[in-house]
This record gives C-alpha cells, structure tokens and sequence, in this order.
C-alpha cells in the first residue's frame, strides 16, 4: 500500500531551481534509496519532504492528506529526519537524546515523563544499546551516536522515516551495522524508509527500491530484486562513467573500470 | 564491531556535592546579612528571626539595609547565572553571556538617560534601565527578523549592532556629561553596585523577575531541544523561531528586572554555567538551575568583600571580574 505519495514537487532556493517536478510514491516495509551525484538534488528532496525546505509547488501526500499544510508537530508525528550529523555540543545523557523524540507528543509547557522515559529505555534495549543508557552521547563512537539518533527517531514512532546518509561519517563495518539496522526496522515494523546514499553498492545491498535523481529530475526508478545486468550497467554507465555491474552471491556489485 | 569499552557513566547522583552547595549557599546568607560597618551575628539574625530580645538598631539595619541587600544579591545571582546558561544553550556557544544580545547596552544607555536628561533619582534610573534593556532586545530581535537567515548567528549579529549603537550613544552622552556630577554616576551605575538596594526596590522587581522565571521553568523541554540545530529541532516538532523567540523574551524579563536596580554585573552569567556543567557533567535544566545557587553564592562572597576590604564600598563588577576572568583563563588551560 503507498503510504506516501509525492506530486508534482518543485523546490529551490532564490531563482534556482534545484527540484523541478519530482513524483514518486513509497510503499509500507519498503526501504527506498536515494541515489546521484553532489548537487543532484538528494538532500534537497529529503528536507522538502520533512518540511525544512518549503517548496514551491507540489504535494507531499501521507494517508490521503498533503502534508504541506502541517505545522511541525504535525508534521514530526509522520515524518522523521535524520540529518548527516547530529549537533549535539553539551555533555547529554544517551537516554536524554533518545527522549528529545518525544518532543512532537508534548504540548508547549510539558516536560517528558517517567513512562516516556521508560519507553526510552526500552527502545534503547530493542536496538541493545541500553547499557549506555547513562554515558555521555558525545564520549560514544559515532557508529553508536548514530544509532542513538535512530533511536530517537523510533521514539519520534513516525510511519515514514527518513535519513540523509546516515552513514558518511561511518567506518566500513559501521557502516554496514549501521544500513542493515536500517533495512530490518524498516521491513520488519513496516514502516517507510527513504534514504540518501553515496555508494551505489549500499543501496543495491540493502535497499528494496532505488531513485535516481540527475539534475533536479527523476532519472529512474526501480526494485532492486527484479532488475537486470543490461538495465543496470546502462543506468550506472550513465551516472558513474567507466562502470562495470558483476554479479556476485545473487547480488549486483558496481565496480569502476578505470581505477 | 563496537566500541566494547563502556564510557563511564555521567553520575548526577552523587549528593555530597550537593550537601557542600547547600552548605556554602547557607553560609553566604549569613555572612551576607552579617557583613558591614554594623556587624550582626549569627545569634542576632536567629533572634530576630525567633522574636528574641535583639538591640533596636541591629533590627533596624537587619530589616532596612542587609535583608533586602542579601536577597536581592541571590535574586541577582540566581537570574543572571540562569539567563546566561539558558543562552549558552540557545545560542549553541559556551562563551554566551546574559548581554549577548543587547540587554546590557541597552539597560546602560537607558541609565545614562535617566541620569542625564531626567531626574537621576534611584526610580527614574532604575524605570529608565530596564524599559532600556527590553527595548534594545526587542529592536535586537526585529532587526534579525529582517534577516531571512533565521539561524542563532542572526541574533547574535543583531546584538551586537544593537550594542555597539547604544555604546555609541552613551559615549555621545559621557562627552557631553558634567564630570563631576553626571559622568561619575555613569561610570558607577556600569559598573555595579548592591549598596543602594532597599526593600521597595527589591519587591518592584520581583513580580517581573518571577514572571520570568516561571516562563523558563514553564519552558524547560523546548529549552532543551533548541540546544540542537535549526534544522534538528525542528524534525522534531519544534516551531523554532517562536521558541527561541519566548525564551529570549523572558531571559530579557529575568536580567533586565536585575540590572535595572543593581547596574551592570560583569562575568557571573558566563562562568557559573561553566562550574555548574562541571559538577553535573551533563547539560540539562537541572545543571541550569545549579549554576543559578553557584551564581548567587559566588555575587555572595563578591558581595561580601565589595563592602568589607576597602573603607568605602567597591563596585562589583570590579571582584566580579576579578573572580571570572582567572576562572576563564583556567578554563582555557583546561582544553
């Protein structure tokens, strides 16, 4: 079931047009990649969709209501974000992190309760993080601190979650800790996962359906499980230049010719 | 694959440092009260307080001078040291200060005109300081809303634009002052004084000072968030630019309420936040409302040595400076 849809969405800052009429919907247990090169609109797209950046036109439409016309409590209820980095300076608690999550659900004046700061602990232990439950967020390995972001982004219990390459500042094991923690939130608690990424050998691995953007525009779309070598090598020779897709276990792997 | 070394765990149980707090705010209370050209001790603050047998005069200089004084340093204290740790956090920058976006400039340029062109009574000055001080925040923060920029950078531009015109103006005003007269009660009121609080002055500006209080108390948890990026905060359901626009408004409320009676405290607002963060090692409301007892016992002692180590009273800007600049200095060393 598309669970959310997008129309039509053009954006840009001053006379620049940086999205220029993106539609696509995303389906329910379905993670989706974003994928193109610097400037082609990834991040763009991710913080129109979160309402960071207003667009000019378009509809962002979640269960049959355009999401445009929410405030950002209402708004942080269906959609989370998860930004490169987090900008945490002050020393925190791992489990007030995860509590700023809550933040949509309380009204001006409220503070977090002791049930919401049980759930919190809960969600770290579902993702076995509950042991630094109590260390300083800033002393963690960003593998960790990125995994208490996607924590709070649980607390925030929105259907459609979003991350801009939540993995740029990772390792390679981190890395792929990191993706398929992912992937398996995503399919398992049914929820819609849109993210950004660089590698294209990530989004071929982890991902369930991939959108190129080039310029501004939707170049292609498609499910990763039912797409061919020759689609493939044509799409990526296109984007990446001297490219060749292998198969290797059932899987796709880009690798460079000229390197 | 992860990091199995645990980081230690950031201990805000531990209560003996809260028992030494408590113990020092205690004992800056008394020795507040107790300090002056008519020593009262300790037995005579409890026969006061329990209606014992106490000279008349001890009563007298009890209720007239060191109560209100006393108070109205704790109230200082605890509202600058508050305001500056709530905009270390807002503003994303540990070297914040309550003044950060103009209040100060403004509250001194709004002196400067009480003493100048109006009466340059105690009530004229002190009206003339605070409407100073709110009004330089207000035009501080529509100057950022002109800006489409809406980050924190914005506001901290705008204030020291602010600043830097009403330290314009008062510069205009000091050349244009009476040495003798006019001039010296500028420099005086810029640079802090407790001497000439009274109890009708400290119950004016409490109703504004609570006021203020209660709306930072009220808005602890978007506090907390706005520590975090624009962006950030706003993916998690924070309209950012009213937040920030209300917790500025009452900081403003809580220091200009301040520094309308008292004139301009130097440094207390920037480090009490530093010793605060230091004691809790975390940075949330609780460690705001700690650096606000650190603020009020560190202007205590202040206090205390402005009337006592010379023969008439220093300014208190003057060991307010003397006691944060060292302590930043420390530290500096320290990273």
């Amino acid at each position: 079931m598309d669970i959310l849809k997008i129309e039509n969405i053009k954006a840009g800052y001053d006379n620049k047009i940086i999205l220029d009429d993106i539609s696509f919907s995303l389906k329910q247990g379905e993670l989706t990649a974003l994928l193109g090169l610097n400037g082609a609109g990834k991040t763009t797209l991710l913080k129109t969709i979160s309402g960071l950046i207003k667009p000019i036109s378009g509809k962002c439409i979640i269960k049959d209501v355009d999401c445009f016309s929410f405030d950002e409590k209402q708004r942080a209820r269906h959609i989370s974000f998860m930004p490169q980095r987090n900008s945490i300076i002050y020393n925190t608690k791992v489990i007030d992190v995860v509590l700023m999550g809550i933040t949509p659900y309380l009204g001006m004046f409220a503070s977090p309760t002791k049930e919401h700061k049980k759930l919190a602990y809960d969600i770290l232990k579902k993702m076995s993080m509950e042991k630094y439950a109590y260390a300083n967020f800033l002393q963690l390995s960003e593998g960790q601190k990125q995994l208490v972001i996607i924590c709070r982004s649980l607390m925030q219990n929105a259907e459609i979650m979003l991350f801009d390459e939540p993995d740029s500042a990772l390792d390679y094991n981190n890395r792929h800790m990191m993706l398929s923690c992912i992937r398996d939130l995503i399919n398992k608690e049914r929820r819609v996962g849109l993210i950004t990424l660089h590698d294209p050998n990530y989004a071929l691995n982890y991902c369930d359906k991939i959108i190129f953007l080039e310029d501004g525009k939707i170049l292609a779309e498609f499910d990763t499980k039912d797409v061919d070598n020759i689609f493939l090598h044509k799409m990526f020779t296109r984007i990446y230049g001297k490219i060749d897709i292998i198969r290797h276990r059932e899987k796709y792997v880009m690798v460079r010719l000229d390197a | 694959m992860r990091d199995e070394s645990l980081p230690e765990n950031i201990n805000d149980r531990g209560i003996g440092k809260y028992i030494v707090i408590a113990v020092l705010f205690v004992s800056v209370f008394f020795l507040s009260i107790g300090t002056g050209k008519y020593p009262i001790s300790v037995r005579d603050i409890i026969g006061i307080v329990t209606g014992g047998e106490v000279e008349d005069m001890v009563r007298t200089v009890f209720y007239t001078l060191r109560l209100p004084r006393t108070i109205m340093v704790i109230i200082s204290g605890i509202g600058l040291s508050i305001a500056g740790s709530i905009y270390q956090i807002i503003f994303k920058n540990p070297l914040a200060s309550p003044d950060i976006i103009g209040v100060a400039s403004g509250a001194n340029l709004g002196a400067a005109i009480a003493i100048i062109f109006l009466t340059g009574g105690t009530l004229s000055v002190a009206i003339s300081a605070f409407v100073g001080g709110v009004g330089a925040v207000f035009v501080a923060l529509g100057l950022a809303k002109l800006s489409r920029e809406k980050g924190v950078v914005t506001f901290v531009l705008a204030g020291i634009v602010i600043g830097s015109i009403a330290q314009g103006v008062i510069m205009m005003m000091k050349y244009l002052a009476d040495p003798e007269k006019e001039l010296a009660t500028m420099e005086f009121w810029a640079m802090g004084s407790f001497a000439s609080v009274t109890a009708d002055k400290v119950l004016t500006m409490l109703p504004l000072f609570l006021i203020g209080i209660i709306g930072i108390i009220l808005l602890r948890w978007k506090i907390n968030v706005l520590s975090l990026s624009d962006e950030e905060a706003k993916s998690l359901g924070v309209k950012v630019e009213s937040a920030r626009w209300a917790v500025i408004i009452f900081s403003t409320l809580i220091v200009a309420s301040i520094i309308c009676i008292t004139g301009l405290i130097a440094f207390i607002g920037l480090i009490a936040p530093h010793i605060a963060r230091m004691i809790r090692k975390t940075n949330d409301f609780s460690t705001t409302i700690l650096s606000g007892f650190i603020g009020a016992i560190l202007l205590g002692f202040a206090d205390c040595l402005a009337r006592s180590i010379a023969g008439s009273e220093i300014p208190i800007s003057i060991l307010t400076t003397f006691i944060g600049a060292p302590y930043l200095a420390y530290l500096m060393s320290r990273y």
